[in-house]
């Protein structure tokens, strides 16, 4: 299990993390999501070591990370790069052997995950001569050739098409079942609702939202979303949640159906009422705002 | 230091250079170009495709020119084409010469030049040669050397003396030199080969320091761009992907040099010049491995801070400049390798390994001066090393943006990212 408590970071005068706390747990997959510049890219570089910390601990397995082998983690960047001019098997060979020293198995290895994602053709092409997603699969391998125990996985998913999307889903979930802890860091938080167990919301260096992947959902499955025929001009309490124009949700602190219903149609003429389904990306927007309205 | 990793950076950054076929054309590449440019001169000056040289001889001493036309027509280029095309007119030492009219003649590219010989030619043993260009000093001594012989002759008549006794006189001492060694043992040696030997191991160490920089510094600015160092960052540490960077392009420099000394090994066995360099070559050898590590491990510092590939080669070449020092202190290393210049330059860090090498191949420095020097060279590797292993990470990882020389200040003092 991965353990970052009070993890801090700053750059200069600016701080880029500030007192972070969150573990993720082996066999599980741990999303990590937040807007650009929510210090996403810092916090994994600081697990990777290769960023320090100004402050706080990283822990793996009860150990601290900088004793555990760089053998241990396997990472993919979220900015895509190999090299151009080389093939597809000194690549892997190269960046696998940076991680392991059993270049027999290495070998073996890189053609079973060639196969694995259906390239087996390639192994001898240059990296060149491959499409983008192609090279993201190249890219995906090296990542998980030398089977670490950590994974940490930045945009695995951004520029592939639906079948390839689908098909690295399953190898995500076929490393999470052979117990490897990994990090799943994205923006496309519907992805990150279907896939992840845990969550861990940053938002400017600080954690907005941290938990249960279901639990987060059903944290606002009691709120109820109203649609409005028309609006009688008066402005609608703050507490209610713009979905637009006509569509609001009223979370359930404003008390039952009845209470709901009674307050809502004083601002306006009721179309419907339907129970709210919160999604990840609707309860990241509300902690974003109410961050925003607690500092302003 | 994980020295596993560090050999597989170094072989990958090897292997994937070698095979190139940039290596491959500059390692062959390289003497060809040095030697066409030290032949190419001399080549060029020796043969013509030009008409003879138009040469015209005012003579006022009325015999001088006369006697010397045939012998000035009689000079060939090596492919045995005319040199010169002589025109004598004998002139009234009486008269009052106008030059100018004869000087109008030159302006009209009637002449290449022209020959002025006065009546006391003998006395005063000064003649003038006119021309739109007297930049070509090996015609005007080959002239000179005919006027020489023929006043000489006459001089000699004059005096009632033997042309055989003259030249017995006037034969100058040769003075051999003879190259004593500090194993008891002597060879015969030259100023041009001493000057061969030293012109030589500076270049192969620029041409090393220069070729396995530019590819280390192109090496991280690809890696920088494509963000693969993400990558190599989370597997390897700065220190030893740095290393293994040095160590594998130190390979590639050392493959060039090695062949470029067989070259010119080569060149002087057929040439049957001893060259005492050739002895010491482990020595060069060291001194050229630690040379390239010097500016290697600044360039690395300084690449990792480029954005763009001209930012580096201006890195580059900033650097380069430091490389290209020794060969201002070339010849007062060669005329007093042991004297107080050679030595303090010896423990330059940036001068050490040329001017060490320099004075190895002219005169065995005390195995004292050689150890210091080593040492120097080891103690300001590791301390361009340490500066750069700072900068390395934090410039590896910014990316689009300009590290500023306070910034990069901070860096170092202060061990923080900006």
């Amino acid at each position: 299990m991965l353990t970052i408590t009070d993890l801090t970071k700053n750059y200069g005068t600016f701080r880029a993390l500030d007192s972070i706390s969150f573990s993720a747990e082996s066999g599980k997959i741990c999303g990590i999501v937040g807007p650009n510049g929510a210090g996403k890219t810092t916090t994994i570089r600081i697990i990777l070591g290769i960023l320090g910390a100004n402050g706080g601990s990283i822990n793996y397995d009860g150990k601290d990370i900088k004793d555990i082998p760089r053998s241990a983690f396997g990472y993919l960047p979220e900015e895509r790069g190999l090299y151009k001019q080389s093939t597809v098997n000194e690549t892997l060979l190269y960046l696998g052997s940076l991680k392991t020293g059993n270049a027999k198995q290495l070998k073996s290895d890189i053609d079973g995950w060639l196969e694995r994602f259906h390239i087996p053709d390639y192994k001898h092409k240059k990296i060149e001569e491959l499409s983008k997603g192609n090279q993201q699969k190249i890219q995906f391998i090296a990542s998980v050739l030398h089977d670490p125990e950590l994974l940490i996985i930045d945009e695995p998913l951004s520029g592939l098409d639906p079948l390839n999307q689908e098909l690295f889903k399953d190898i995500v979930q076929e490393l999470k079942q052979r117990g490897k802890t990994i990090l799943f860091c994205t923006h496309q938080l519907p992805i990150a609702e279907v896939l992840c167990d845990t969550v861990i919301m940053l938002n400017k260096g600080t954690i907005a939202l941290s938990g249960n992947m279901t639990d987060i959902l059903r944290s606002g499955s009691m709120d109820i979303i109203i649609e409005f025929s028309s609006l009688h001009g008066q402005a609608l309490p703050e507490t209610f949640h713009k979905v637009s124009d006509m569509q609001w949700i009223i979370p359930s602190e404003h008390g039952s159906m009845q209470d709901i219903v009674s307050q809502a149609s004083t601002y306006g003429d009721i179309l419907s009422i339907n129970p709210y389904k919160p999604t990840l990306l609707s309860i990241f927007r509300q902690h974003i705002e109410r961050e925003e309205v607690v500092q302003a | 230091m994980n020295w596993k990793s560090i050999a597989t950076v170094a072989w990958w950054e090897f292997i994937q250079k070698v095979k190139t076929k940039a290596f491959i054309l500059s390692m062959i590449l390289s003497p060809v170009i040095m030697g066409v440019f030290s032949v190419l001169p001399i080549l060029l000056t020796s043969v013509s495709v030009e008409e003879p040289k138009k040469i015209l001889i005012l003579d006022k001493q009325q015999s001088i020119g006369r006697l010397a036309k045939p012998m000035v027509d009689s000079i060939t280029y090596s492919g045995g084409e005319k040199k010169f095309d002589v025109t004598v007119k004998a002139i009234d030492p009486k008269q009052q010469l106008n030059i100018a009219t004869y000087q109008q003649a030159l302006l009209r590219e009637e002449y290449v030049g022209m020959i002025v010989i006065p009546s006391n030619v003998y006395s005063s043993k000064k003649m003038d040669y006119h021309s739109q260009h007297v930049g070509n000093a090996r015609e005007l001594e080959e002239i000179t050397e005919i006027f020489d012989a023929i006043i000489q002759d006459s001089l000699l008549t004059f005096y009632g003396m033997k042309k055989t006794a003259f030249k017995d006189i006037n034969k100058g001492i040769n003075l051999s030199t003879i190259k004593v060694q500090k194993d008891g043992s002597s060879e015969s040696g030259s100023f041009l080969v001493e000057f061969a030997s030293v012109y030589g191991t500076i270049f192969i160490i620029l041409l090393m320091v220069s070729f396995s920089g530019q590819q280390l510094v192109r090496s991280l600015l690809d890696e920088k761009t494509n963000r693969i160092i993400e990558i190599l960052l989370s597997s390897v540490t700065p220190m030893e992907l740095m290393t293994g960077k040095l160590l594998g392009l130190g390979g590639l420099g050392l493959i060039q040099a090695s062949f470029w000394l067989i070259f010119a090994w080569l060149g002087a066995t057929f040439s049957q010049v001893e060259v005492s360099v050739f002895a010491s070559i482990h020595l060069i050898f060291l001194y050229a491995m630690l040379g390239y590590f010097l500016f290697a491990s600044i360039m690395i510092g300084l690449g990792s801070l480029a954005t763009t590939e001209q930012e580096a080669q201006t890195m580059t070449g900033y650097i380069m400049m430091l490389a290209t020092v020794p060969f201002i202190l070339m010849f007062v290393i060669i005329e007093n390798p042991g004297g107080t210049i050679s030595k303090v330059c010896s423990y330059i860090p940036f001068l050490t390994p040329a001017v060490m090498s320099a004075r190895i191949a002219i005169l065995m420095p005390h195995w004292s001066e050689i150890v210091l020097s080593v040492l120097v060279l080891i103690a300001s590797i590791f301390g361009c090393l340490w500066i750069s292993a700072k900068l390395f990470t934090v410039g590896m990882l910014t990316y689009g943006k300009r590290i500023s020389f306070s910034q990069a200040r901070t860096i170092i003092i202060n061990k923080s990212e900006v």
